[in-house]
């Protein structure tokens, strides 16, 4: 019997490629014959397993097609004609009304996903959905196939690798480091992140710095927004790092004492699980994934003003005990997301829709 | 099983928070995100500050997907396939030159992207060589210019 994962686009080091790659490993391991097939492939990735869409091998009905749903793509017109069983991994897709005043060819891309999605709705067997908020996604879009909830595969052990030292340098001494990091995108609302940085500066520690890590490849509009935001507030000790390399991103959360989330739409949230992996205080508002992903743990914002987010990161870094027991909930959320664990899950819930139920 | 968390009652520190935002009257600013934000244009290719990590991203990221694969996947089985399938044979005498020479181009400007990353890693790598040299100098100017004054200073005593 085969096992095998779609895509449009495997790229290198994304959250969707590594949790396909990883899930292939573990398919691999419960004896299937497997591969992962994509219209474009970073051609840094380099497994014999590992192919363009076009030489998807033939499909018996006991065979099984994995589809990854993450962004609009012709593909995705494809999967009803083949003549197998079908899961969809739904990892969420971008609401294009935050990219549209900044990048309208994104925005496009994300609407034509959406509609996708709904396209989609009647065409799967099963569907496993990263956080529990897509799962609410799926079936609020008409699905009624069965859907679990399966938290993305994260590489927890590539996070032991040295840090950058350069950065480790320019950011470790007697200042209080806020850190927020992902893509610089309009629904991960930056703004809010540096509005509430603001404050706390001003009014409770003025030394402390916000660093912002991650690219705004595509989103220089929103970026410069923001820039000449932080210019018109007169903040200061805001850094954008840009795209930097994985030992950076490292040193950015080796030398951050508070990470501070004001995203509006993740459909997992994978820099949290990150975080709790650096055993930093979470502070986050609570919308999309974010509670679910923090299941517990963390500091969850019912409301966005920035004064008492600013309040709330002071009172996480002098009031006794406190940090200690964000950490300690934090270190216990984590261990559901171990990769053992979700290794565990997925093998349970692939047995249960083959019928083989262990 | 795992161990129960810890209970933090998020209300009561919020509650205690407003308590000292009103008693300090610590009060928002007046400037609006979202009155910045409308000045932005939705155009592409902004200009931004240069990053030679974000170049090198951007050059890997193209050499990566570089080659546009004309044949598209079509699951076999069905009528709809079959004239699918046919029409993917019928056009390749027309898209097979395309896609060719798409792919010979976006395999220039790769190598174009290349050069130029190459080009400004070297000048940068020229440009810290520089500076080091430039650093060396003004250290050795420094040391050089205490002594000439400590020089000036024995002879000035001797003199006197």
């Amino acid at each position: 019997m085969k096992v095998i994962q779609l895509l449009p686009t495997l790229a290198f080091g994304d959250a969707v490629g590594n949790d396909t790659l990883a899930l292939m490993q573990v398919i691999e391991e419960m004896g299937y014959e497997t591969g992962i097939y994509a219209e474009t492939i970073d051609e840094r990735i380099k497994n014999k397993n590992v192919k363009l869409a076009y030489k998807v091998p033939y499909m018996a009905p006991e065979d099984i097609l994995i589809y990854h749903m993450s962004i609009g793509s012709q593909l995705t017109y494809e999967i009803e004609n083949f003549n197998c069983r079908k899961i969809m991994i739904y990892h969420n897709v971008t609401p294009p009304e935050f990219l549209a005043p900044y990048n309208p060819f994104t925005a496009g891309a994300c609407e034509e996903g959406l509609k996708q999605v709904k396209y989609l709705s009647d065409k799967f067997d099963y569907c496993l959905a990263d956080s529990e908020f897509n799962r609410q996604d799926l079936i609020r879009m008409g699905y009624t196939c069965p859907i679990d909830v399966l938290p993305i595969l994260i590489p927890f052990d590539d996070y032991k690798k040295m840090p950058s030292k350069r950065m480790l340098r320019r950011f470790d001494d007697d200042f209080v480091n806020i850190l927020f990091t992902g893509r610089i995108a309009p629904n991960k609302k930056q703004e809010d992140v540096i509005k509430c940085f603001y404050y706390y500066k001003k009014y409770f520690n003025p030394k402390s710095r916000l660093i912002l890590a991650g690219s705004y490849y595509g989103m220089e509009n929103y970026y410069h927004s923001l820039k000449a935001f932080i210019e018109r507030l007169g903040a200061e000790d805001v850094y954008f790092t840009g795209q930097i390399k994985f030992n950076e991103i490292l040193a950015c959360y080796t030398a951050a004492d508070v990470f501070l989330c004001m995203s509006e739409h993740e459909g997992f949230c994978v820099p949290l699980a990150e975080a709790m992996a650096f055993q930093i205080p979470i502070v986050a508002y609570d919308s999309s994934a974010i509670g679910w992903t923090l299941g517990g743990s963390g500091i969850l914002l019912k409301d966005k003003n920035p004064l008492v987010a600013a309040g709330m990161i002071h009172q996480v870094m002098t009031r006794p005990g406190l940090k200690e027991d964000i950490v300690s909930n934090e270190n216990i959320r984590l261990g559901d997301f171990s990769h053992d664990v979700i290794r565990d899950q997925f093998v349970q819930y692939l047995n249960g829709f083959t019928g083989e139920r262990k | 099983m795992s161990e129960p968390m810890k209970k933090i009652n998020v209300e009561e520190i919020m509650k205690e928070i407003r308590e000292e935002i009103a008693q300090k009257g610590y009060t928002e600013d007046s400037v609006d995100y979202a009155n910045i934000a409308g000045d932005a244009k939705a155009i592409l290719g902004v200009k931004t500050d240069f990053s030679a990590y974000e170049l090198g991203h951007a050059v890997n990221g193209a050499a990566g997907q570089h080659k546009i694969e004309y044949y598209r996947m079509i699951p076999k089985g069905g009528l709809k396939s079959f004239i699918e399938r046919s029409i993917r044979k019928i056009l390749r005498f027309m898209l097979i030159p395309m896609v060719d020479q798409q792919n010979q181009f976006n395999y220039q400007m790769v190598v174009c992207m290349r050069q130029m990353e190459g080009f400004i890693e070297e000048h940068n790598h020229q440009m810290e060589q520089k500076d080091r040299q430039i650093d060396a100098l003004e250290e050795k100017i420094f040391y050089l210019t205490k002594r000439c004054e400590a020089l000036e200073k024995q002879c000035g005593s001797k003199e006197a």
